[in-house]
């Protein structure tokens, strides 16, 4: 049986006038990466925030471990380990001071977890937090949310500011977490992050959901357009669209463009370009309102 | 809480040392200056004479008809006092607007808030770092102006009375801080209005002080603000006045729970 770890209940959030989040539903399961995808202003963060009880709904209600976030966010957060997209730190402190002031708020072991994760993530925690890089700032952060081992990792964006290595070290950390029965959520505008470690996605646009979908599903769903350029100037079109899952074929300055979808009949194609002199090709992933609209094409 | 109120204080230890060193040395010198003061009276209350009662009313709130710079009491309050409630009290305003709606929009307040504790346990270490520091100010001016009654003759207050009267200053301070917590925390902090009500209502009553016992109704607007209500040389001559002393307890008190009432509905960072 799973176990849901968060639940949120019709949620809408408003701010004055304008509302950010709309009659929002959906459950996280324990032991599982959930990825929130959804385009700028879309209402991640209010989302995330609400369930942090800095926010407070307009309508609708949250539960985090079974406990209602307006009625016990303590206990919430003694067990939830929280990121901000918009990190800032207590600047005159250095990481280890940080970290063992934590210890002393949290009445909990952090140091020696804390130290294991600067190593992996290449942080040096005797160095002053004054004058740091946003990056190695949002490292410390994700050290901070981390190292008491919480039940549940609440990170809103956590890898802006990381560079490529140190995204996969902090891919690898979240997969460790979820080894151990523990829960992510994390939010994020980036389809391709989500794809690599969640395993499920709820996507959000304008306040609404729009699904909750197993990656799988969605990347079995999602296609890519792909992008060739042959030795030959003329671009040739003849052909591509008689095979399957391909479509949207045009070409631009010499570039023959299409759209792939995900269960198209590749042997077929790579043949067919294997014909002509390729000189160059290239995948370009879909933007989330292409998947959007895959998605009503679908269902419509 | 007290990790939190450890950080709150170690956060403000600088301001707190360079304003105690600051005052301190200001004090005594001002001390050390006393002596000629008494000496050139005569010279001193021709000048004061001179000059309209709305200037001395900007050093001293009392009967003016009982003016004289001469008098240790005064000196203290006029020359020292009222500065330390100047300073400190505008520094501690900037705090506290500092500590929440700067915190929020900073988004400081997330991560402070990240953590278990409750919203009153977070503001609870705000009010008690300010109150530790007006505390140590009052202590270090106390021990300054307590030295100077052995040091120089003609400063001459008793040691009793020099505590009770510096110690009065703690009211209006903790009342200052808590007005503007109050504001703070009722403040959306998208809004722009709890920094200058706080600042308009703690120099504005100050300004307002210098014309009041000489327009009448200055002086009833006067009585609502907080400078009305606490005068050293006042407490050192003639002991405490309690009603003073109930009204600036009762601000506090009142505004300390709009504060508190505040803070745990609001919406941090909106
Ligand atoms: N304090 C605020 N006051 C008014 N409107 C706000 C406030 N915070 C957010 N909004 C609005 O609410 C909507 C949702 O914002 P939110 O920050 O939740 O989006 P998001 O999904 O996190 O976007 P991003 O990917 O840019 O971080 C946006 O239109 C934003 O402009
Ligand atoms: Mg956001």
């Amino acid at each position: 049986m799973t176990h849901t770890v968060v639940s949120i209940n019709n949620l809408t959030c408003r701010y004055g006038d304008f509302t950010a989040v709309k009659d929002l539903s959906f459950e996280v399961n324990q032991g599982e990466i959930f990825g929130f995808l959804g385009p700028n202003g879309a209402g991640k963060t209010t989302t995330l925030r609400t369930m942090m009880d800095f926010i407070r709904p307009d309508g609708g209600s949250i539960e985090v471990f079974g406990i209602d976030t307006r009625a016990e966010p303590e206990a919430i957060k003694a067990r939830v380990g929280f990121l901000s997209s918009e990190l800032v730190l207590w600047e005159n402190w250095n990481g280890e001071q940080y970290i063992r002031w934590l210890e002393k708020v949290r009445h909990k072991p952090m140091l020696e977890e804390a130290q294991r994760l600067a190593q992996l993530l290449d942080f040096e925690m005797k160095r002053s937090l004054q004058g740091m890089s946003t990056g190695m700032k949002r490292k410390i952060g994700v050290i901070a949310a981390l190292a008491h081992k919480p039940e549940l990792l609440i990170l809103d964006e956590p890898s802006i500011g990381l560079d490529p290595l140190m995204q996969q070290v902090f891919e690898e950390l979240m997969i460790e977490v979820r080894e151990e029965g523990r829960t992510v959520l994390l939010s994020s505008h980036d389809l391709s992050e989500v794809e690599a470690i969640c395993d499920r996605v709820a996507i959000i646009r304008e306040g609404e959901l729009q699904t909750v979908e197993n990656v799988a599903n969605l990347t079995r769903l999602a296609f890519r357009w792909m992008n060739l350029t042959f030795k030959d100037e003329a671009a040739p079109i003849e052909g591509f669209d008689r095979i399957n899952g391909v479509t949207d074929i045009s070409t631009e300055n010499g570039e023959l463009r299409m759209r792939v979808s995900g269960d198209a009949d590749m042997d077929t194609l790579i043949k067919h370009i294997a014909q002509y002199p390729v000189k160059d090709l290239q995948f370009d992933h879909p933007t989330l309102e292409e998947i959007f609209l895959t998605y009503y094409g679908r269902e419509a | 809480m007290r990790p939190l109120f450890n950080k709150a204080f170690r956060d403000y230890r600088r301001t707190l040392l360079s304003l105690a060193i600051g005052l301190g040395a200001y004090g005594a010198m001002t001390l050390l200056l006393f002596p000629t003061l008494v000496e050139q009276r005569a010279e001193l209350e021709q000048l004061l004479d001179s000059m309209p009662p709305q200037f001395i009313r900007m050093f001293y709130q009392g009967d003016i008809s009982e003016f004289d710079f001469t008098d240790p009491a005064i000196f203290y309050h006029a020359r020292y006092v009222i500065w330390v409630l100047l300073i400190v009290g505008g520094m501690l305003t900037a705090h506290a607007l500092n500590t929440i709606i700067g915190a929020e929009r900073n988004n400081m307040m997330d991560l402070s808030l990240s953590l278990p504790v409750t919203r009153r346990e977070f503001l609870a270490a705000r009010f008690l770092n300010v109150a530790a520091v007006i505390l140590i100010i009052l202590a270090v001016s106390f021990v300054v102006f307590a030295i100077g009654t052995q040091v120089v003759d003609e400063f001459d207050v008793g040691l009793g009375e020099l505590a009770l009267g510096t110690i009065g200053g703690f009211l209006p301070l903790m009342a200052q801080a808590s007005i503007t917590f109050a504001l703070a925390c009722i403040a959306r902090s998208s809004s722009n209005w709890a920094g200058p009500v706080a600042f308009g209502y703690f120099f504005g009553g100050y300004l307002l002080m210098a014309f009041a016992q000489t327009v009448d109704l200055i002086d009833t607007i006067s009585n609502v603000f907080l400078f009305k209500y606490y005068d050293a040389s006042d407490i050192i001559r003639n002991g405490v006045d309690v009603t003073n002393w109930l009204v600036l307890i009762v601000v506090i008190v009142v505004s300390t729970s709009i504060a508190f009432w505040g803070f745990e509905r609001k919406e941090i960072g909106v």
